[in-house]
């Protein structure tokens, strides 16, 4: 990334204070010290005077942001040397309002709040006020002493500002945060609101960084003369800063995209961003104004390589049959996006403009409604520009209605995540996700969550599975309709998913550690092989440099450092050829041959979550088999022998943890399987909902109560009891309509005792326990267990060693420790 | 203290490049060191040839410091600074530090704007990315400028030093001056009074004689002068004259061609010939000597072998005679064989060069030729064309012209003039040396151990095939 810098020298007389870009983002305001104020307009540079006589030094101008799209704003705040602010009509000059803000000395920041709704200026007296929108005074923040050269608005209406050495920041309902940033006076400071960092630069001749509380994320080498200005561009990837004869574009983790010399522009005191973020004005003040444009992005897919040249032009670089291609817009780009063989540029025209990698000759062109807004994200088959999804035949999918009440201002690529069917977009308020289906144009679900989230990922299979990373570090996947799984990695800076698979990559630990998880929906099926699914590195080059994942495209892993340098990691191919197999093309045997054929325990335990979420028993069987779980190869094993279909649904629905599914499938049964619906709440000591369950059938209710009795209280069952459950037992097992016989068919041979019962009971249970990894239910149950029951735990913890030591054929093994406890 | 003239302030120190970096709180309290150190620093980018001390240390000092500097400015830059507020080191100060500064600014803004001026004119816009070609054409267009400059400048040295010179004389002029003043002043006095007019009159007779004096001596020498001219004419042409015929004499001298000169190049060929002659003759002959001292070698040798053999003949008598008195009839024959040929293969190894197993063993023949081939292949080029037969004396042909090379080059050396001559006679001997050789080769053909009279490289050969012949034994 580059910017070619033009000079204007001749608009002002005198030296040139501020300068502020229109909110249609093509006319650059100026004042300067000849009591002007001037407009150029962006691409052809015509000069054009707004106020003649400002009647006053003008210090600071701030542009009104708009309040929505459709209208912009044409409200100017100045703040002059006088001590006074003035609000001006942006178009024509006229002045509206004129405040005598200070009494002792100049007023020298002036900055509109975010939604434009309030208005703070500092003082050189060292007062920070607030005003509102039509200039009366709200209150007066803070009286620091020392000039406040610099003020800027948060995301939460927290105003940060510069006073000396200090930087402060003052908030709604919280403690004023302080601390001192530079080792002189802070000269210059931004925030921005889409990735809520903060830019310093002060007479120490330095810019930092910092996140929004407090903490130092970089600092620059001292340049050659003080910092006097700084800027975030409006998408928060880069800012600029502008010392005496330099200008300097930086990404947001400091490190430096380009530095500019300017010949006799003398100190740059101000900076700002047009609103589509390519092009940056600048007040020099050696009487010049600075236009400069954004030029040289690039980006690269595959064997493709795409450059900004300039405003205007693209140049698409096929490096595997070393051809360049130069495409020439009419009007100026602002976002360019490559991924999935598709070239989609965003002009300001404004138009997208689609081309195929493979015939750039031929785009498709789509008007997009105007948003001062830029952003592109695509998916294998759609893409999002101007917050509409259209396919790359230029269908419209989703118009930005279903964004209703979400401004749109201050999403970025890591806040706003898209794939085939779904449109993953963080709400406003930060701690929740709105998921949109993009096919019907509407809300799906809201994730709710407690934190910040500062990063969003949308998978590309399971279209509604959402990883989120919140503020602290952590990072959890959700699904629809699924419970929130916190996967068990800590400090996780980035997160990107695969684009051809569900592979889910990390940055973990500060950076230490770069976790994939080559399947992560297993954790709805079954947790325990999570681990068993991931892989993971130490990555010591990245270590404590806040790294962050470009892309992980086929297997490839890029991951930008602080300090910008890319770092490439390659992850395995195979189980993305699993996933292709399995997902797309149901070939079994194939992904069998292929796991033998690779062999690695990784492989086998995605192929078993897959085969389990899909009831492919035979295949869950073989890969069970070879990821050594002997008890879960046991219960896949027990599932193949239960006949009835809804029974083994069941029981695969328990198996993943699902209770209030197993339920359902239990009771929606033709006819409901009541018994058995209770007898697993029984299982699973959930007396409540048993009662429930058997409240209309007074013997059912009988039954809950003694097992209740046996499990739960101290004293055993007297003799009469017991016979009293071996009949209700007996009666509704061997109840005709009831049609689990499979079931029955056991419980019949068990009914020789109650004994034989328990432990058959036991067994079940012990099998499920083992599945599910135990600890939770333990914790549940383990208070009301008496001591027999212990005991039949215990015999159940050796036979689990017997057929460990006999995993070959579990069925046999499982067979024998059946006879064992009869 | 305000904002504005603050920020002004730094921005013009940083354009005029002060060393330390201005912070727009240095004004913030009383700073005298720095406002000093600001005001001298800009007095001196000023007028670098002020003389201020820059003693600060006590009050006094100070004031004095302030007050030269005000003077100073007020003298030579017409501004007049408030030292009062200079003193009080504040934001005030800043105030009258800046009337000064944006002097020095605008002096330096014109320099730049001036430099600038052509691009500007363009249209008031530059790229500021200067590419090196541009600031390149920039300084050439400047060029002739440059030129202007300095002989502008030297013109101001020289007539500086003329006016140096001239102011010199001044003291000794205006005591003149002075007189001439009295004098004039004598003069318009008393107008009336004659001795003046009459002085003068005097005055100018002087001048008038010695005037004329001049003249007659200036005549004088001019005469002398010419006379002069006149004789040293007459001498050039007899001079001139002299040269001509000394020409003429040397270039009839050239064309004449000395009478012995035909009979010192006949001689001369002669002596080439005769020394052609000589060295074929000495050639031939250190050949035929070498020739005979191998026909000795070889006369010995035989002897020795017929003494040999002779032995051997002995020896196997006496055993058989042995044998016979023993009564043994044919059982030991075999191994007296073997023990013969292990005799045989030690005498050839032990004793070098001189024993020569290849003639009792006409079977092993081929294989050693192919190694000697071999041996020579690299030795002589035109081995190919040669019979098999003649290998061995191949050898000593080459080495003998090998010889003869090195004669003519030592005889070119000599005589560098006949080299032709030489060239031929090296042919001829070569020659020669071939009809040996051939000759040689017919008669000696038998003679199959020619070769151990070769060279030393022939005999390592020799030794080389001896080892392969006992090897092909074993």
């Amino acid at each position: 990334m580059r910017v070619s810098c033009r000079l204007l020298r001749e608009q002002h007389k005198e030296l040139v204070t501020s300068c502020a870009w229109t909110p249609s983002g093509d006319e650059l305001l100026t004042s300067a010290d000849d009591q002007t104020i001037k407009r150029v307009h962006g691409d052809d540079l015509t000069t054009e005077t707004v106020v003649g006589d400002t009647d006053g030094f003008v210090t600071k101008m701030s542009w009104c942001p708009s309040l929505n799209e459709k209208q912009t704003s044409d409200t100017l705040a100045v703040c002059c040397s006088d001590g006074s602010f003035r609000i001006l009509h942006g178009s024509t000059g006229r002045e509206e309002k004129r405040v005598q803000s200070y009494n002792t000395g100049a007023a020298i920041s002036i900055q509109w709040n975010l939604d434009g709704s309030a208005l703070a200026t500092g003082g050189e007296d060292g007062t920070v006020k607030i005003w509102s929108r039509v200039g009366m005074l709200r209150n007066t923040v803070a009286t620091t002493g020392f000039p406040v050269y610099g003020l800027c608005w948060g995301r939460q209406d927290e105003l940060l500002f510069s006073a000396g050495k200090m930087l402060t920041i003052e908030q709604r309902e919280r403690k004023r945060m302080q601390w001192k940033a530079h080792d002189a006076t802070v000269l210059a400071v931004d925030w921005n609101p889409v990735n809520n960092l903060i830019v310093s630069g002060g007479e120490d001749r330095r810019y930092r960084v910092w996140d929004a509380f407090g903490r130092q994320l970089f600092q620059s080498q001292p340049m050659e003369h003080v910092v006097t200005s700084i800027s975030w561009s409006p998408n928060g990837s880069a800012f600029a800063v502008g010392s005496y004869d330099v200008l300097k574009i930086c990404d947001k983790t400091g490190w430096t995209h380009a530095r500019e010399d300017l010949r006799h522009a003398g100190s740059v005191l101000s900076l700002a961003w047009s609103q589509d973020g390519t092009m940056l004005g600048g007040a020099c003040a050696s009487r010049a104004v600075l236009v400069a444009q954004v030029a040289n992005r690039s980006l690269e897919w595959k064997h493709f390589h795409v450059v900004l040249k300039d405003a205007k032009q693209i140049e698409v670089q096929n490096t595997l049959e070393d051809t360049t291609e130069s495409i020439v817009f009419r009007d100026r780009v602002l976002d360019v996006s490559m991924e999935f063989g598709f070239l989609v540029v965003h002009c300001a025209t404004p138009q997208v403009h689609i081309y195929a990698l493979s015939n750039l000759g031929t785009p498709q062109i789509v008007d997009v409604p105007h948003t001062r807004s830029a952003l592109l994200l695509q998916s294998s088959k759609t893409f999002l520009a101007a917050w509409t999804v259209f396919t790359y035949e230029g269908r419209r999918v989703c118009g930005p209605q279903a964004l209703n009440g979400i401004v749109v201002q201050g999403l970025d690529r890591s806040t706003v995540a898209l794939n085939d069917k779904v449109l993953a977009i963080l709400e406003n308020n930060r701690t929740s996700v709105r998921l949109v289906d993009t096919a019907r144009q509407q809300a799906i679900g809201v994730i709710q969550h407690k934190l910040e989230i500062v990063q969003i990922a949308l998978c590309k299979h399971e279209t509604d599975m959402l990883a989120f990373v919140d503020r602290n570090g952590d990072l959890f996947v959700h699904c629809n309709g699924r419970k929130t799984f916190k996967l068990p990695v800590t400090m996780v800076q980035s997160i990107a998913v695969n684009d051809e698979s569900d592979a889910l990559v990390a940055c973990t630990d500060g950076g230490n550690k770069m976790v994939v998880w080559y399947y992560p929906q297993i954790v709805w099926i079954d947790p325990d092989l999570l681990a068993d699914t991931s892989t993971e590195e130490e990555t010591p080059v990245l270590a404590a440099k806040q790294p962050q994942i470009v892309s992980f495209t086929e297997t490839l892993v890029t991951v930008r450092t602080q300090n910008g340098s890319l770092v490439t990691s390659s992850v395995s191919r195979y189980p993305s050829l699993l996933h292709k197999l399995v997902a797309e093309e149901r070939k079994w045997e194939d992904a069998i041959r292929l796991c033998r054929f690779v062999n690695q325990k990784f492989l086998w335990a995605i192929l078993a979550g897959m085969a389990i979420k899909m009831t492919h028993l035979d295949t869950a069987e073989i890969a069970l088999a070879a990821t050594e779980h002997v008890a879960k190869l046991n219960f896949i094993l027990y599932l193949k022998e239960v006949e009835s279909e809804k029974v083994r649904m069941a029981e695969l629905a328990l198996y993943r943890r699902d209770l209030a599914s197993a339920e359902q499938i239990l009771l929606h049964a033709n006819p409901p399987l009541l018994y058995r619906a209770i007898k697993m709440n029984a299982r699973l000591f959930r007396w409540e909902r048993a009662k429930e369950l058997a409240a209309r059938d007074p013997q059912l209710a009988k039954l809950v109560q003694l097992y209740e009795k046996r499990w739960t209280s101290q004293e055993a069952l007297t003799d009469e009891e017991t016979k009293e459950l071996k009949a209700i037992k007996v009666q509704y097992s061997e109840k005709p309509q009831d049609d689990d016989d499979d079931d029955d068919d056991d419980e019949d041979q068990d009914e020789e005792g109650d004994k034989e019962d328990s432990d058959k009971v036991e067994r079940a249970r012990g099998r499920e326990e083992d599945a599910r990894g135990s600890s939770k239910k333990h914790s549940a149950r383990q208070p009301h267990r008496d001591p027999g029951e212990q005991k039949a735990g215990d015999a159940d913890d050796s036979a689990d060693l017997e057929e460990e030591a006999d995993e070959e054929d579990g069925r046999e093994a499982s067979a024998t420790v059946m006879e064992a406890k009869s | 203290m305000a904002f504005r003239e603050l920020r002004d302030f730094t921005e013009y120190m940083r354009v005029l490049g002060y060393p330390r970096l201005v912070s727009v709180d240095n004004f913030r309290t009383p700073n005298f060191p720095l406002v000093a150190d600001i005001l001298y620093w800009m007095v001196h980018k000023y007028d670098p040839a002020v003389s201020i001390s820059d003693d600060i240390s006590t009050e006094d000092c100070r004031v004095d410091f302030l007050t030269s500097i005000a003077q100073v400015m007020a003298v030579k830059a017409t501004v007049k600074l408030n030292t009062k507020r200079l003193y009080a080191a504040d934001g005030k100060a800043v105030k009258e530090l800046l009337k000064v500064a944006k002097l020095l600014y605008a002096a330096h803004e014109a320099n730049v704007g001036g430099h600038d001026e052509n691009r500007e004119g363009k249209g008031g816009e530059e790229d500021v990315p200067e590419t090196g070609e541009a600031s390149y054409n920039q300084l050439h267009a400047r060029l002739p400028d440059v030129k202007a400059t300095r002989r502008l400048a030297s013109q101001i040295t020289e007539s500086g030093a003329k006016l140096f010179d001239l102011l010199h004389d001044e003291r000794e002029l205006s005591v003149e001056r002075q007189r001439c003043l009295r004098f004039l002043d004598g003069i318009s006095n008393n107008l009336d009074s004659g001795a003046e007019h009459k002085l003068v009159e005097k005055r100018l007779e002087q001048l008038l004689d010695s005037a004329k004096e001049n003249v007659a001596a200036m005549e004088k020498q001019c005469q002398d002068l010419a006379s002069d001219e006149k004789t040293l004419q007459v001498k050039i042409k007899k001079r001139q004259g002299e040269l001509e015929r000394n020409d003429k004499r040397l270039k009839s001298l050239q064309s004449v061609r000395p009478a012995f000169m035909d009979e010192y190049e006949k001689l001369e060929s002669e002596l080439e010939k005769m020394y052609e002659v000589y060295m074929e003759k000495f050639r031939n002959l250190d050949y035929l000597e070498h020739r005979l001292e191998q026909f000795s070698q070889r006369d010995r040798e035989k002897v020795e072998q017929a003494e040999r053999a002779r032995k051997r003949i002995q020896v196997s008598i006496m055993e058989k005679k042995a044998r016979d008195l023993r009564g043994d009839e044919d059982d030991h024959l075999y191994p007296d064989d073997d023990e013969h040929d292990e005799e045989e293969h030690r005498e050839a190894s032990g004793t070098g060069p001189g024993g020569s197993s290849g003639s009792a063993r006409p079977g092993s023949r081929g294989s050693r030729k192919g190694m000697s081939d071999r041996a020579l292949g690299g030795h002589a080029g035109n081995n190919a064309r040669r019979s098999a037969g003649a290998d061995d004396d191949d050898s000593e042909i080459s080495g003998i012209s090998d010889v003869s090379d090195d004669d003519g080059s030592s005889s070119s050396d000599l005589t560098g003039s006949l080299s032709d001559g030489d060239n031929n006679g090296d042919g001829d001997l070569i020659e020669d040396g071939d009809d040996d050789s051939d000759e040689d080769s017919v008669s000696d053909s038998d003679l199959s151990d020619d070769d151990d009279a070769g060279g030393l490289h022939d005999d390592d050969d020799d030794d080389a095939s001896d080892l392969d012949d006992s090897d092909d034994n074993f």
